[in-house]
């Protein structure tokens, strides 16, 4: 007879084989859940937290230079102070800011350093008595220079920026719109203009730019509101909103954008001139790369309180910005100039 | 007894013989079973880690596109050694710009596409910490171990 307690080891040997492969399995199977995990880690190491601290650290060293160019203006040693201690609480309060998160921020203005800052000058008007956009005593001429011999700062970059107009009284037609022209001090003439005018219902802005040759440049409007009419002629917004004339518009309906910013198309130094000066009447400022208004050749200016009136300022400052966290290293210069279009 | 066709001899033959047959394909057919499955977790496994590492070369170019001058970007990760107990090695291939993974064994071989701005150089790593670098020199991004 058969020994029954024998019949069984050939299946005990099976089952052991298999009991190891499933061991294998697990293993497998874990692996496939931890790629899962893995798959599922969003963005470690903070690179979008450092790209948008840059852009904050960029709006807050604007603010510095804005309001040093406004309030600092008396030396050059004063300028140069005041931005630089801006700039040291600019990186304090952002380092404070970040070192919960566990990341190190760090922006420094070096002065002395080459390119760290380009000076220039701040023309403005800011009378209260709302004058018309006319040059300085002792003879006030609808038709004047306003500043020459603006150079670009650097490549892709302008000579002007944070052109503002607040105008109380506007022109009525375009026959007598105000006009900004922008024109090359070189031999061949290349132009940019600008005109505003008030028509009673709505306010226009036109640009002719001398990339588009011989085209009627775009227009962009807005409600006309009395007393009050704000215009950002770099930034490109007209009464706040988004000025597409002062921007990239397609103006002949051919679906291709030109460039109609400020001074688009006129390679520097260029000169910038007023027209119907007399037309209108409010409070402007602008700021240039120009450093010499303070000289003889320029015409109309006075620095001092009587409008119009030019100052030293800063165009444009060049700071070194640091974002340290335990996965990401980043440094980078960051170059701010506020309110400037290219 | 002596009258069954069948001697005892024969049956215990025949019984193990088919016990062991119907064993070893059992066991021969367990064993695809799992290096089927272990080379498809590898293959996702290198997809992750490869879509990982590109999306940290991606990040990298934005840094360093956003950048003015000559920018210093290193930006670093955490990951695994060995997949499945496999080892494997990441390179970055500057010429058709894409990474390529691939494991020792089983060996499995993925690539992915990249999109950067920056140029790329041809750089390696292996699993552990990867650390993306931009050289602005150059003008070109690496991968290496760090």
């Amino acid at each position: 007879m058969a020994d029954l307690g024998e019949r069984g080891q050939i299946l005990l040997v099976a089952a052991f084989a298999l009991a190891v492969t499933f061991v294998a399995l697990a293993l497998v199977v874990n692996s496939a859940i931890f790629t899962e995990n893995l798959a599922s880690r969003g963005e470690t190491g903070g690179s979008d937290t450092a790209l948008t601290l840059r852009h904050e650290v960029e709006g807050s060293v604007g603010r510095t230079i804005e309001y040093a160019n406004v309030h600092n203006t008396s030396t050059d040693t004063e300028l140069r102070g005041a931005v630089e201690d801006g700039t040291d609480n600019t990186t304090l309060t952002i380092e404070r800011q970040h070192a919960t998160d566990g990341a190190f921020v760090n922006v420094s203005w070096d002065p002395s350093a080459a390119g760290a800052r380009t000076m220039g000058s701040r023309i403005a008007q800011n009378d209260s008595s709302q004058r018309a956009f006319t040059s300085g005593a002792p003879t006030p001429s609808a038709e004047w220079l306003v500043v020459d011999d603006v150079s670009r700062d650097t490549a892709h970059t302008n000579g002007t920026r944070a052109f503002r107009v607040n105008a109380s009284s506007l022109p009525s037609s375009s026959g007598s719109a105000f006009t900004v022209v922008v024109n090359t001090t070189a031999a061949t003439d290349v132009t940019w203009e600008m005109e505003l005018w008030d028509d009673g219902s709505t306010v226009h802005v036109r640009v002719d730019s001398p990339n588009v040759p011989g085209a009627t440049g775009p227009e962009c409007t807005a409600p006309s509101t009395p007393g009050s009419v704000e215009l950002h002629v770099t930034r490109g917004t007209l009464e706040g909103e988004p000025c597409d004339a002062l921007r990239w518009a397609d103006a002949n309906g051919d679906g291709t954008y030109e460039n109609y910013r400020f001074g688009a198309g006129v390679p520097g130094p260029y000169n910038v001139t007023f027209e119907n000066g007399d037309q209108i009447a409010g409070n402007y400022s602008l700021v240039t790369t120009n450093t010499s208004i303070g000289n003889a050749n320029l015409l109309n200016h006075g620095a001092g309180s009587a409008s119009p009136y030019g100052t030293d300022a800063v165009y444009a400052v060049v700071v070194d910005y640091r974002y340290d966290s335990p996965k990401l290293h980043y440094e980078t210069q960051v170059r701010v100039a506020p309110e400037e279009n290219p | 007894m002596t009258d069954r066709a069948v001697s005892s001899a024969l049956n215990y033959v025949l019984s193990l013989g088919i016990a062991a047959l119907l064993t070893t394909g059992l066991l021969m057919a367990g064993g695809d079973f799992v290096s089927d499955r272990q080379e498809q977790v590898v293959r996702s496994e290198l997809e992750v880690i490869g879509q990982q590492v590109a999306a940290d070369i991606h990040r990298a170019d934005r840094l360093a596109t956003a950048g003015r001058g000559s920018p210093t970007v290193r930006l670093n990760q955490t990951i695994p050694e060995r997949i499945t107990g496999s080892a494997y090695q990441i390179t970055l291939d500057a010429g058709d710009a894409e990474l390529e993974l691939q494991s020792t064994d089983p060996q499995v071989f993925v690539r992915v596409q990249l999109q950067t701005a920056a140029g790329l150089r041809d750089s390696a790593a292996s699993g552990g910490v990867v650390v993306v670098t931009y050289h602005a020199g150059a003008d070109e991004l690496e991968v290496g171990n760090g």
